[in-house]
């Protein structure tokens, strides 16, 4: 990478990092920007159903105030899912910045991932419980 | 009756040339009863010997003029060059997968940018192919489905990063046209 390259790579991780932190600072403090949103989730919507992502805006805001269970009523896949995918990302960058071999990670653990996440959608829907508490739940 | 150096064929006293492999023929005659040959003393580039038989070794009875195509000597085998089989095993022993790092973002992206969550799941079947391509030993097959993994990440972030920044602002002109501030 060129001199250029690597200011160019350094500003842009710099403004990302800027990004992450101001919007995690939104969600942390003015839930208001949540719930008051001035429309409603195109799938949700048109379809009546909850997306598998559904509430993970509100769990993160969650999260970030403490709120762990909160956080795992409003979305329990992506609460385990979310930190975890976090861990494992800063472990393999560091692990490439370092030159080393990349974590031992197989193939079958990203078709798991899309079996698991199909079937939560599934699962989080069903009206009846316990799969009705999969579904975004305002607790508290 | 004088022996090749090099094939070990019968061939006669006043031969320059064995008539079995054409090497020259040493210009003295063996002696006839107890012929003797030392092919290994005198080839020095011969890369592996079977020592069936050692060096000093008299020669068989049984080879004469009319078995020269079956001589049973001394086997040598020719240099080969070394074997490079389809899989990289080197690379694979080292784990270093270029696709492993793509999965992750593209899980992570998945689950952040819930509206072009399509975009990445498309985005984790094509790292997920690229890390069994890798695991094969294919590189050309794990880079191209590392390539589209990274462009289905790198969009899926970016209609992502969009939507959220439209969705905060309208959440932010909302508030504050109905609240006057935040608090």
């Amino acid at each position: 990478m060129t001199k250029r390259g690597k200011i160019a790579a350094a500003a842009l991780g710099a403004a990302a990092v800027f990004a992450a932190i101001s919007f995690l600072w939104v969600l942390k403090a003015y839930p208001q920007v949540i719930y008051d949103l001035p429309f409603d989730c195109v799938w949700l919507t048109y379809t009546g159903h909850y997306c598998a992502g559904c509430g993970i805006t509100r769990a993160v805001h969650h999260a970030l105030n403490g709120q762990f269970y909160a956080a795992w009523r409003m979305n329990p896949f992506l609460s385990v899912v979310l930190p975890l995918g976090g861990v494992l990302l800063v472990w393999e960058g560091t692990r490439r910045l370092r030159g080393r071999p990349s974590i031992g990670l197989k193939p079958w653990m990203g078709w798991a991932f899309l079996v698991a996440l199909v079937l939560f959608t599934v699962l989080r829907n069903l009206p009846m419980p316990p799969f009705c508490y999969l579904a975004p739940t305002a607790v508290g | 009756m004088k022996y090749c150096t090099k094939c070990g064929a019968s061939n006669e006293d006043q031969a320059r040339f064995c008539a079995n492999c054409g090497q020259t023929m040493p210009e003295a005659a063996a002696p006839s009863v107890e012929p003797v040959i030392e092919p290994i003393v005198e080839q020095p580039q011969a890369q592996e010997y079977i020592p069936s038989q050692e060096a000093s070794t008299p020669v068989r009875e049984d080879v004469s003029a009319g078995q020269t195509g079956s001589y049973a000597g001394p086997v040598y085998t020719a240099p080969q060059p070394p074997v490079s089989g389809p899989v990289d095993s080197t690379a694979a022993d080292k784990g270093s997968n270029p696709a492993t790092l793509w999965l992750i973002l593209n899980i992570v992206s998945t689950v952040l940018c819930c509206c072009t969550n399509i975009v990445s799941i498309i985005g984790i079947v094509f790292a997920a192919l690229g890390m069994t391509a890798f695991n094969k030993g294919d590189a050309a097959d794990c880079e191209s489905k590392t390539k589209i993994a990274k462009i289905m990440f790198f969009v899926s972030l970016g209609f992502g990063v969009l939507s959220l920044i439209i969705g905060l602002a309208s959440g932010i002109i909302s508030s504050l046209s109905e609240y006057g501030s935040f608090y």
